[in-house]
């Protein structure tokens, strides 16, 4: 009796076993896929965050470096803020290479979301010293072409004076080169007024504040860099103005080059006020 | 007493000897300038290149077309600045992706 009952507990027991295992191992094999599937998931996520990372690190520091190259190029601001721009730009150059390698070493995902995250935050130091040594180079070029125009007027006094000596009306000239000198002073004004602005700008360090005060100081010095551009194309016409009055009035008064042509730029005429 | 008459001697010799070294160093002295203050030296009687008075300005036609050439040259470059501060103002950042 006792046998047979044993027996028939062993064979349901089989049969459930038998009917339950395959089921089981199917679970197990299809959670197994399922966790490769995540990690492959998870592997790609991560491969496409570093690539998205990487691009714009390498971005920044291309253009960083195409910076601090104009602003080594830079002839009128002073020696101590090229330096300075320049400080800044080396260390943010420094930063953002530190990080990227930094992230491509990443394998911890909370690590790697936590140095992505330093990127966004990292960029307003970026935002900031951009278009400040930007604005500043564009500043120091105009204050250079206001030099350049400078030492033109010299010559351009001098041809009107002998013009006007000879008796030739130089009215027209003369509020020419008037207006000349008055566009040339302004851009240097604007141009001077536009690095004092930026170039003393610091990183907000997250108080907005200060962010929007950088903000509005950056876009106030464009606005003085567009003046003193707009003056310098003024004071161009206005040169040209002049030399094109010299050129005409030359049949009627001698000057100190009576056989040169204004056409003649190629820079071969020996003729001149020597 | 003929030893103090030897060092006499002896000290006699040595102060003509120093007194013939030192007056030889200054005889010399000249010589020694730095190559650059005789350089100046040579150079600054040079005529003609005082300012005011032969200083050389050409303002010829030719003179004039070139600075302008120069000048545009120069609006040029201003040109290529502004438009990289323009763009410097407007920058956006590569999208970061969240993990």
């Amino acid at each position: 009796m006792n046998y047979k009952y044993i027996s028939i507990v062993f064979a349901g027991v089989a049969l459930t076993a038998a009917s339950v295992m395959p089921a089981m191992a199917q679970q197990t094999a299809a959670s197994s896929t399922r966790t490769a599937a995540r990690a492959m998931a998870l592997e790609a996520r991560i491969a496409k965050a570093k690539t998205h990372a990487d691009q714009e690190l390498d971005r920044r520091v291309t253009s960083l470096n195409a910076l601090a190259t104009r602003v080594n190029d830079m002839k009128k601001i002073t020696d101590a803020q090229k330096s300075s721009l320049t400080a800044a730009i080396t260390d943010q150059v420094n930063t953002v290479t530190a990080l990227k390698a930094k992230i491509d070493a990443d394998t911890d995902v909370a690590t790697l979301r936590a140095d992505i995250q330093s990127i966004t935050k990292s960029y307003r130091i970026y935002a900031l010293i951009l278009p400040q040594a930007s604005l500043v180079a564009a500043a120091d070029r105009a204050m250079d072409v206001a030099s350049s125009m400078s030492a033109l007027a010299g010559k351009l006094q001098a041809r009107i004076s002998t013009l006007q000596t000879s008796g030739t009306d130089v009215t027209a000239l003369q509020a020419a080169y008037a207006d000349f000198n008055l566009k040339i002073a302004d851009a240097n004004t604007q141009a001077n007024a536009a690095v004092t602005e930026a170039v003393s700008l610091k990183p907000d360090n997250g108080d907005k504040t200060v962010m929007a005060a950088n903000v509005a100081a950056l876009k106030d010095a464009r606005k003085k860099v567009q003046a003193a551009q707009q003056d310098l194309v003024v004071a161009r016409k206005d040169a040209e103005t002049i030399v094109r009055g010299i050129r005409k009035d030359k049949g009627n008064a001698s000057s100190s080059d009576s056989s040169a042509s204004y056409g003649d730029q190629n820079g071969t005429s020996t003729e001149g006020s020597h | 007493m003929s030893k103090i008459i030897i060092g006499i001697a002896i000290v006699a010799v040595l102060g003509g000897g120093i007194w013939w070294f030192m007056s030889m160093q200054q005889a010399y002295a000249p010589q020694s300038m730095p190559q650059a203050a005789q350089n100046t030296a040579l150079v600054q009687p040079t005529a003609g290149t005082q300012p005011g008075s032969n200083a050389v300005v050409d303002n010829s036609d030719a003179a004039l077309g070139a600075d302008l050439s120069s000048v545009d040259n120069q609006m040029n470059g201003l040109n290529t600045d502004s438009a990289a501060a323009d763009q410097s103002l407007t920058d956006k950042p590569v999208a970061q992706d969240q993990l």
